[in-house]
């Protein structure tokens, strides 16, 4: 099942580091943040591939809102490890 | 005059952040950067904008509430601009929707509350108050 990882809380987004298509791994960088005063990496949670990105740079973000979407990589379980602290995924 | 006729009204603030706008010089924090109390008191300064020219003589407004995400921050010498738009009223409440930017560079938003008052009684009343407790 796809993971949309969706915002934490309001933020600016600074840099998106990866593209649709791309394979990443789970503690990967995918998206930079300015929130709180301070940049907040969003790492991956899992392995996988970048199906869809619905931010750009300079986009601002709400509490919730959907940044993007990782389809599992096949056969591989999930590493199952929620990332505390980061801005990260919730199914 | 209800005060329905506030909704949708826009006021703007603009600051340029100085040394005594930091969160040092405003006893809110240890860094030489805008201070929240800096970014409440210019986004309430937007919301009076915003009411200036519906007010009546006789009324004006207090703030009650302030619900605020200071996102990123502005350094001295920086511009700070707030906006504040009025989104609802709930009775006297008027609720404003509340954006503050530094260029192009949301640094904080959030929403802020006040009431419509009568001017004077409010003045009265909270002098009445100070007489009371021997002030």
């Amino acid at each position: 099942m796809n993971q949309t990882i969706r915002a934490e809380m309001v933020a600016n987004v600074l840099e998106v580091s990866v593209v649709v298509g791309d394979q990443v791994s789970a503690g990967q960088t995918l998206l930079l943040l300015e929130s709180m005063k301070m940049e907040i990496p969003v790492l991956a949670e899992i392995d996988g591939e970048v199906v869809d990105i619905g931010v750009l740079p300079g986009d601002v973000i709400q509490e919730g809102d959907p940044l993007l979407v990782i389809k599992p990589s096949s056969g591989k379980p999930s590493s199952g490890k929620p990332s505390s602290g980061k801005t990260g995924a919730h199914g | 005059m209800s005060p329905e006729r506030f909704i949708g009204a826009v006021g703007l603030s603009r600051m340029t952040v100085r040394h005594g706008d930091t969160a040092i010089a405003l006893g809110s924090g240890d860094v030489p950067v805008l201070g929240t109390p800096g970014i409440i008191a210019l986004s309430e300064s937007a919301t009076i904008a915003a009411l200036a020219e519906f007010l009546e003589q006789s009324e004006t407004t207090v703030g009650v509430r302030i619900e605020m995400d200071h996102i990123a921050t502005a350094s001295v010498g920086d511009e700070a601009v707030a906006t504040a738009t009025v989104a609802s009223v709930v009775g006297k409440r008027i609720i404003f929707d509340v954006q503050c930017h530094s260029g192009t560079r949301l640094i904080a938003q959030g929403t802020i509350t006040r009431v419509l008052v009568d001017r004077v009684s409010f003045i009265a009343k909270a002098a009445a108050e100070a007489l009371t407790r021997g002030n």
